[in-house]
């Protein structure tokens, strides 16, 4: 300080000199004064608390001499800028754990500490605590991050309805990117005709209780529905609804599951039912004409065996149809002397018990009563298709003495009977000179006229 | 049944199981009926029942080939015939198929002959019995 040795000027001196003093025992912040080789000239009482140290001990001391190396490191290329640019530091963060265990941050200013000539003397620096304003920034980020990289979706809006935040999440469960759906009202992840339900069953009630849960239909960029549970909360600010927020988690699968199994087990249900029914039937048909016990059982277990083959082979074609070929091959497994061959066919699944039936009783009567009786008889079974219809012919060759009045048993009556009435189709018998004849014509759910493929005729 | 010879009772029998529609048209022939059918479709079951002047009773299955037993039903209310379903499914299951319809008495698959007999013998009692 100068003194002109003018008593006003020396006055004003001393009450300057007090202000400061007052100034540095009471200011909040971190006040300080470097000179040009940066060491402290004046420091604030928050400073001695600061380093724990006494003012005294502080002055002549560098930022180097006092901060751990991650805090100098920044600070002192600051200072030295200051001090040879002019250029001043505004609204710095810097700081970190200034002492062990203490995390100190400021928000710092440093401007050039010039003399009333204009002579550069130092800097001036004010540091502001920040510590508590930046860990809630920080923990604003996290929940920034947390919830742009969580997978699963959160949306949040407006009182009204408008999309206020739209995560990764949302972005890839709809489709939709946040940029486009900002703004826009949340009903547009609605199908249309669940609009009303929107506001009655979703928004009302989330307002009324402050929290909800809901299954919903929601709709994909691309237009598809899935089902979605939500679980929604009223956001709030100062103790007044602010906006809502949601979490959606896409249910579809479960949804689908558990519709699928109702109906699989609806389905199953009435197939056993119906099967037992078919039993118990079978078993009363077979035994009214059965001669002894022995003949029930063996014509019963033969004809449960080939409704066995029917159900696997459908079970395995997942009930949709019977391939013909297959059918054939697995009713005929233990015939020697039949011939099979035709295009591959799928039947409808109706068609898969009087087939196998069929099949098995010709087997069965061309064994007791005709062609596979003899050393030398055989079958011919071919298929082909006659526009809408499969026509399967049984012929049987090397008969030495086919009966020459046909009168079908019960099993080719009852074979007529699942053929006509069940499957829709058409059943004939016809005695030649070489044996037994069997013509079956099965509808199918394809036309084959128009276009003849391979193995058509 | 004795005493005069009597015209035989005519039963509809719809059922595309021909195994089950065998089974419950013998036990219909043993009660005296004349069987109509048995039909897989309800088409076939409905120019059946055109020609038929009178029936007494029939006997349905809700699944058909190639549809159900429900365009039946308003025919049968029309001409007041008593019928019975006959099904596998549940009865949730009836309701999607009689649309509202007041569900009649039905036998759940499988059943036996002593059940389809009292089932007919409450909706078609033998003419006999009734004094």
């Amino acid at each position: 300080m100068v003194d002109d040795s003018d008593p006003s000027d020396s006055d004003r001196a001393r009450v300057d000199s007090e202000l400061l003093a007052t100034l540095l025992a009471t200011t909040p912040d971190f006040v300080y004064f470097k000179d040009t080789e940066r060491r402290f000239v004046r420091v604030s009482k928050t400073m001695e608390t600061l380093f724990g140290l006494p003012e005294a001990e502080i002055i002549g001391k560098r930022d180097e001499d006092l901060f751990p190396e991650h805090i100098h490191i920044h600070s002192v290329p600051d200072d030295i800028r200051v001090l040879t640019t002019g250029e001043p530091i505004v609204n710095k963060l810097e700081g970190g754990e200034v002492r062990a265990g203490t995390q100190t941050w400021v928000l710092t200013n440093k401007t050039l500490w010039r003399s009333a000539s204009g002579e550069v003397q130092g800097l001036h620096g004010t540091s502001r605590e920040f510590t508590d304003l930046k860990r809630l920034r920080d923990s604003e980020r996290r929940a920034k991050q947390i919830l742009s990289q969580i997978h699963d979706s959160v949306i949040s809006v407006d009182l009204e309805g408008f999309i206020t935040s739209w995560n990764h999440g949302s972005e890839v469960l709809f489709g939709h990117s946040a940029e486009a759906m900002l703004g826009r009202h949340i009903s547009v992840v609605y199908p249309e005709e669940d609009h009303g339900l929107l506001e009655t069953d979703i928004i009302a009630p989330l307002l009324r209780q402050g929290e909800h849960h809901a299954e919903v239909r929601l709709l994909r960029a691309s237009g598809d529905v899935f089902y979605g549970h939500l679980a929604l909360s009223v956001l709030t600010e100062d103790g007044k609804p602010s906006g809502m927020i949601g979490y959606t988690m896409d249910i579809t699968e479960r949804v689908e599951g558990e519709k699928r199994r109702k109906l699989l087990m609806r389905e199953l249900d009435h197939r056993v039912k119906n099967s037992l029914a078919v039993v118990r039937s079978l078993a009363r048909q077979t035994a009214n004409r059965a001669p002894t016990l022995d003949a029930f059982l063996q014509q019963f277990s033969g004809r449960l065996d080939a409704m066995v083959v029917a159900h696997e082979t459908l079970a395995g074609n997942r009930w949709t149809g019977l391939p013909l070929r297959q059918a054939v091959s697995e009713a005929l497994t233990s015939s020697d002397g039949v011939t099979a061959d035709g295009p591959d066919v799928i039947l409808p699944p109706e068609c898969a018990t009087p087939l196998c039936l069929a099949l098995h009783e010709l087997t069965t009567n061309a064994r007791k009563h005709g062609a596979l009786q003899q050393a030398d008889g055989s079958v011919d079974l071919r298929w082909s298709w006659q526009a809408d219809e499969v026509e399967i012919r049984w012929r049987e060759h090397g008969c030495k003495e086919p009966p020459s009045n046909l009168k079908p048993g019960f099993g080719l009556s009852l074979v007529h009977g699942l053929i006509e009435h069940e499957a829709g189709g058409r059943f004939s018998l016809e005695m030649t000179p070489e044996g037994l004849s069997a013509t079956i014509h099965l509808p199918t759910r394809e036309d084959r006229s128009a276009s003849l493929g391979p193995g058509a005729r | 049944m004795s005493g005069e010879p009597q015209q035989p009772r005519t039963a509809l029998l719809v059922e595309d199981n021909f195994l089950a529609a065998l089974e419950v048209a013998d036990t219909l022939t043993d009660l005296g009926f004349s069987v109509l059918g048995p039909f897989a479709t309800s088409d076939d079951a409905l120019r059946a029942m055109e020609s038929a002047p009178r029936i007494e009773i029939a006997i349905l299955d809700v699944h058909l080939r190639g549809g159900t037993c429900a365009p039946l039903i308003p025919l049968l209310r029309a001409r007041e015939t008593p019928f019975v379903l006959i099904t596998g499914y549940s009865q949730p299951d009836l309701n999607d198929v009689l649309a509202g319809m007041p569900l009649p008495p039905r036998l759940g698959k499988p059943f036996s002959t002593r059940e389809l007999r009292a089932v007919l013998a409450e909706l078609a009692p033998p003419t006999g019995s009734r004094g």
